[in-house]
């Protein structure tokens, strides 16, 4: 089996000839190459193939927003990390859209052979190079059109309040996870993973939000979208939505916002199916679950989620959406929450078209000590949350 | 014999009479003696509403500036308001009859003596100087002053009038600190990553050297092995596989070759970071309010060194740097000025589809010290030309730019520094800013 490559693109050569010593102990595992700017990378890419990009961010002539971007459009296999000195805001926030990952210079090598490491790894069991070129050319997620307006409103206004803001936000797909891969890296700031919206707009803060929002890149419009894509995209919205709005109260607290967060993304690989990748035709993939070309809509995403860096619990929880259950004595888990919400869903209007209703473990899981133990009517909780998010998506 | 002349103001009311008396008795007087008395009559009381006249006029300027004076045509302070004794601590009897020039420092107090010039033209001359207090402190004015005509010797009086500047100046202090911190937060950032990129391949290289003697060590150890006495059994070749194999596992022709530039690249980094934190010391270095003789070579080297970032993705310096003599200055605001124009000449570039140059030049000039900074960016058309000196006008993006760059460059080249600013820009072909400093500190004349 060929090894692994890496190409490092920095315009210091100062800094390759360190990254090449210091990371001379992976030599066994990994080819590595070097490039001083956009236009040799780009080259070096055109003439092999690798799997991960670890590129400065300012660089003259071409920098590494536009060789990223460059390389999400020709090259979407491979997987693009930020490494970068610069400390301001608005140049972090150009690359932000453009990289998976990133990294502050000065990091450890450990910290970058982390995660090169993790990059390497694909998670589609069955079409794992067919998925990644999907996910990987992603670089942001557009908003449902009927959320456009209430993102705009609680982001454009010159005084923002706090508690819409992170209302707005906590209810989209593509700005939730582009938060939260953001808020993953210590590059914009953060200390520990987050994984609550909440937590993301107090750890960025609300100007940086609004700078992500306003690049449009972001809050990018689906006008280009069929009718029969956005219904289908309602439909998995109003489910997703829903369930993360019981889940809270299902879930442990410990365990309460990556299960929020699994639930409002359980979806997302739809997102980029129906309407992110060139792979795609843009239409509905019949059957919905089918995904694009035979490949399935979670394995997408669940690639996404990874090549993003979100959090683990989060991640599994996803894959795991349609895997059936058992009531663990230890806990419910995320993954147990979020397969519990969606099954409470499933006999709502809001329910995933493309999914069982499996009444039989859905009674197992509800008799778990952790949903059983208080005096909460699920079911009537499931339809409340149905009901709102009907109002927030009607059809 | 006497003979009397009436002396009356102009509306008629008598005032007195002026007499005459022979002084040589049996000598006639002049057939004309009345007609001279009267004249002279008239003169005495011209006089006394001249005097008259002054007296107002004098309090009328009390009311004007801080304080007001006025010299006779020797420089002589003839009269000074009574606020003079509240601004300076003199009192008016200690400084009636003094020259003007006792209280000023001295240059300026020749300036003010010598004639105005074209007085026609330039009716009232405006001087910045400072003024001596009685403590012996000087307080900075500005003195406005005019001709005082003064018919009786033909010499000219002045007339002038001081206003305190050290509020002003405190204002003006603040507006320059303002402008201090708005390019100090932009060149933070750049600064912050000049800093972390030799910070990451200084740790890479010192990993690697970590690693490195480790293998080294490993590599010592079989040799030793090899030496050791009591391995007395093992053959000659043996020991040299031995010591071989220990060789390939460290891979010794790399660390031979790699050690020692990895070991010259981390103390040049290092040296970098040095280097950069210097600079930012002498840039940053505060100006006391006394000038002090400085080597502007240097003081561009040290701005552009703090400032590398904001230009080296954009262009090349050139620096041609001639023979200049140490130019008496406040060097931390000159710092500032080269800053400011270096930041635009590279934000003039940015938009540039291949990479801009921007050429620094300086050289002595008779008495002046000239530093040149030419880009070869977008230029700026005559009608901008015309504004860029204006506070608040910028054309930068909103938090960009303040618009408060070049007109600290204009209050400390020319005002402050008795300097000239010569801008030459062409649209498409670039701008040149071309400053002349004296280099005694000292305006010369004319400027």
């Amino acid at each position: 089996m060929n090894k692994p490559r890496v190409l490092f693109v920095d315009d210091e050569p100062r800094i390759l000839d360190g990254l090449r010593r210091s990371l001379r102990g992976r030599r066994q595992d990994w080819d590595m190459s070097f490039a001083a700017g956009g236009a040799e990378a780009l080259d070096e890419l055109a003439e092999s193939t690798f799997d991960v990009i670890v590129s400065d961010m300012r660089m003259p002539g071409m920098d590494g927003a536009e060789l990223l971007t460059l390389v999400s459009e020709r090259h979407p296999e491979v997987a693009r990390v930020v490494l970068s000195g610069h400390t301001e805001r608005e140049a972090a926030i150009k690359v932000a859209v453009a990289g998976h990952r990133f990294l502050t210079k000065p990091s450890e090598p450990d910290a970058v052979i982390a995660i090169i490491e993790q990059l390497m790894v694909l998670t589609s069991q069955t079409h794992p190079v067919a998925v990644r070129r999907i996910a990987g050319a992603v670089r942001s997620l557009p908003s449902l059109p009927a959320h456009i307006d209430q993102l705009s409103a609680a982001f454009r206004g010159p005084d923002i309040e706090l508690r819409t803001a992170v209302d707005a936000a906590s209810h989209d797909v593509g700005l939730t996870a582009k938060l939260l891969q953001l808020s993953n890296s210590a590059f914009f700031g953060a200390r520990t993973r987050i994984a609550s919206v909440d937590s993301v707009v107090n750890a960025l803060g609300v100007p940086t939000i609004q700078a992500l929002v306003g690049l449009g890149q972001v809050l990018s419009s689906s006008l280009a979208w069929d009718a029969p894509a956005e219904r289908h995209l309602s439909i998995a919205w109003r489910h997703a939505a829903a369930c993360a709005s019981i889940v809270g109260s299902m879930a442990s607290p410990g365990n309460r916002p990556y299960a929020q967060a699994a639930s409002l993304l359980q979806d997302i690989g739809r997102f980029v199916c129906v309407t992110g990748s060139k792979s795609c035709d843009g239409t509905v993939p019949e059957p919905v679950d089918a995904g694009c070309a035979g490949i399935p809509c979670r394995d997408v995403g669940v690639e996404l989620l990874h090549l993003w860096g979100l959090p683990a619990p989060i991640i599994s929880a996803v894959a795991a959406r349609d895997t059936p259950q058992q009531a663990s004595p230890s806990g419910l888990g995320v993954s147990g929450a979020v397969r519990a919400a969606h099954l409470l869903l499933q006999q709502t209007s809001s329910r995933d078209p493309s999914a069982g209703t499996h009444e039989d473990e859905l009674e197992a899981l509800l008799t778990h000590p952790q949903l059983a133990s208080g005096s909460v009517d699920w079911h009537a909780a499931a339809a409340a949350a149905s009901e709102r998010a009907m109002q927030r998506a009607p059809e | 014999m006497f003979i009397g002349a009436p002396i009356t103001d102009h509306a008629g009311e008598p005032l007195g009479v002026l007499w005459a008396a022979d002084g040589q008795p049996g000598l006639l007087p002049p057939a004309n003696a009345g007609e001279l008395l009267t004249a002279m009559a008239n003169q005495v009381a011209l006089c006394g509403e001249v005097e008259q006249a002054r007296l107002q006029y004098d309090r009328a300027l009390s009311l004007v500036g801080e304080a007001a004076f006025r010299c006779d045509g020797n420089g002589v302070i003839a009269w000074v308001s009574p606020s003079w004794a509240t601004l300076t601590g003199h009192t008016v009897d200690t400084t009636v009859r003094q020259p003007l020039s006792h209280f000023l420092d001295s240059d300026l107090g020749n300036l003010i003596s010598d004639p105005l010039g074209d007085t026609d033209d330039a009716p009232m001359r405006r001087v910045e100087c400072s003024l001596l207090t009685a403590s012996g402190d000087g307080i900075p004015v500005e003195l406005a002053v005019t001709r005082f005509p003064s018919p009786d010797t033909g010499a000219c009086g002045l007339l002038g009038v001081v206003t305190d500047l050290r509020a002003r100046r405190q204002r003006a202090l603040e507006d320059r600190h303002d402008q201090k911190l708005e390019s100090l937060g932009r060149l933070s950032a750049g600064i912050a990553h000049e800093i972390n990129t030799p910070i990451q391949f200084v740790g890479d290289n010192t990993r690697f050297l970590a690693e490195a003697y480790q293998e080294m060590l490993a590599l010592l150890l079989v040799y030793r092995g090899c030496m050791d006495a009591s391995s007395g059994g093992l053959s000659w070749e043996e020991r040299r596989e031995r010591a071989t194999a220990g060789e390939q596992k460290a891979d010794i022709d790399y660390l031979t070759t790699e050690v020692p530039v990895a070991v010259a690249q981390s103390l040049e980094g290092i040296e970098r970071v040095a280097s950069l934190v210097r600079a930012m010391k002498s840039f940053s270095y505060k100006d006391s309010s006394d000038r002090s003789y400085a080597d502007l070579n240097e003081a561009l080297t040290t701005t552009l060194t703090v400032a590398r970032n904001e230009v080296k993705y954009v262009a090349d310096v050139v620096l041609d740097l001639g023979d200049l003599p140490e130019v008496l200055c406040h060097v931390g605001d000159l710092n500032q000025v080269f800053l400011n124009l270096l930041v635009n000449a590279a934000d003039a570039l940015e938009d540039k589809e291949e990479r801009g140059q921007i050429r620094i030049t300086t050289r002595a000039e008779d008495s002046m010290a000239v530093i040149s900074i030419v880009d070869n960016g977008c230029g700026m058309p005559p009608e901008l030309q015309r504004v860029i000196f204006e506070p608040f006008f910028t054309t930068k993006e909103v938090g960009k730019g303040t618009g408060q760059g070049l007109p600290l460059v204009r209050a400390v080249v020319i005002d402050k520094h008795g300097g000239t600013i010569e801008v030459n820009s062409e649209v498409g072909l670039g701008t040149e800013f071309v400053l002349r400093l004296p280099v005694d500190g000292r305006r010369s004349n004319g400027a």
